[in-house]
């Protein structure tokens, strides 16, 4: 994974229900699921309201969320 | 990533990447070319959609009604959720579910665990040794088909995640003739105890699902299942979304390999007779179900 400058971004899980201050080392949403070791194929991020995709840029002004798309048993 | 269109994409499909729009038509297009490609609705007068308030079956509901009105038939549409008693998590979908049917004007009916069996399946959990997911998913078929004995075909949300995992766990239990029970309509055998069942999302990702859902507005409360990570369904789903990253079209790989074989192997399938429980009546492959053999035990 390429490396930035670390930013302080704030990311909210849904699934857990908790917000978490990160050293964000990427740039986009694929380096920031890589980074939280997640599969893009289980989850959906959403940065100020919208769907997003993994080639989308990311910086600290942003609100991200992730939403976890699994539910069953 | 820009949508056909121009306008930005909000997901990946086998299509390419969808704006909003793009992707509600394409998705819509897939659910609709699956009821007509299996004459899901054929004959139907009256379809039990089994629902729980989640993303799944909301949405077959919602595209159910969509595209019975869209074709002007005749079919009375009613909702059926089985509430298996998961703290934390059914009530949160009940409570969405009830709003989705009064909105849709669907009747809703609820049969639970408890009334049915004397136990929620956290309180059967806590009494005998059995693996959740194949308590509860005895108990709900159980039910499902007991209460649906008034209508043509039952329709459940399952997606193309869930078909690829049943197949794999299927496939690595050498579970042969339940795999022969797969595919967009369920089941081998043709008998008066069973109602017929079949998916209307058979094709859709998981993830589909759940941008539609989201787009839609829906409102829906996006639980997991409590019991969820502890299933060997888990180790499977991961799996196979892994291997998704490597190759975006595995998954419709894998169902249509298997479509190509269905039809020998329902062909194949030990067509079995079909008795009555001896305990409830309910069809039953021996001497007593599943669902009494457990109950039995919950009992003692």
């Amino acid at each position: 994974m390429r490396t930035f400058t670390p930013i302080i971004m704030k990311v909210f899980l849904e699934k857990d229900g908790k917000e978490l201050d990160m050293n964000f080392t990427g740039k986009t949403v694929r380096d920031l699921l890589e980074q939280l070791n997640l599969n893009s194929q289980e989850v959906v991020v959403v940065k100020n309201g919208e769907i997003v995709l993994g080639d989308e840029p990311l910086d600290n002004s942003d609100d991200i969320k992730i939403l976890s798309v699994i539910s069953g048993g | 990533m820009l949508c056909k269109c121009g306008n930005k994409a909000v997901i990946e499909t086998k299509e390419g990447p969808l704006c909003k729009q793009h992707f509600v038509d394409y998705f819509e297009k897939t659910v609709f070319d699956t009821f007509e490609r299996f004459n899901l609705l054929s004959g139907v007068k009256k379809v039990a959609i089994a629902v729980s308030g989640g993303k799944d079956s909301t949405v077959t509901l919602y595209l159910t009604k969509k595209y019975v009105e869209t074709k002007h038939l005749e079919i009375f549409i009613e909702a059926l959720c089985i509430d298996e008693g998961i703290q934390g998590y059914r009530e949160h979908t009940i409570k969405d579910l009830k709003r989705v049917c009064s909105e849709l004007n669907v009747p809703l009916r609820i049969v639970s665990f408890k009334d049915a069996f004397g136990y929620t399946l956290d309180e059967s959990l806590n009494k005998i040794q059995v693996k959740s997911c194949r308590l509860c998913g005895v108990f709900r078929r159980y039910l499902l088909n007991k209460y649906s004995k008034d209508y043509d075909i039952i329709l459940t949300g399952h997606n193309i995640d869930d078909e690829t995992q049943s197949l794999l766990m299927n496939i690595f239990n050498a579970n042969v003739d339940l795999i022969a029970r797969q595919g967009p309509i369920t089941g081998v055998i043709k008998s008066e105890g069973f109602t017929p069942r079949a998916k209307p999302l058979f094709f859709c990702k998981e993830k589909e699902v759940f941008v539609y859902a989201l787009i839609k507005n829906f409102n829906l409360t996006f639980v997991e299942c409590p019991y969820a990570s502890s299933s060997f369904r888990e180790t499977a789903r991961r799996f196979l979304n892994d291997l998704e990253l490597e190759d975006f079209n595995i998954k419709y790989s894998f169902v249509n390999s298997f479509m190509k074989i269905l039809p020998s192997l329902k062909s194949n399938a030990l067509e079995g007779s079909v008795n009555s429980c001896e305990i409830c009546g309910e069809p039953s492959s021996g001497n007593i179900c599943r669902a009494c053999f457990y109950k039995k035990q919950l009992d003692q």
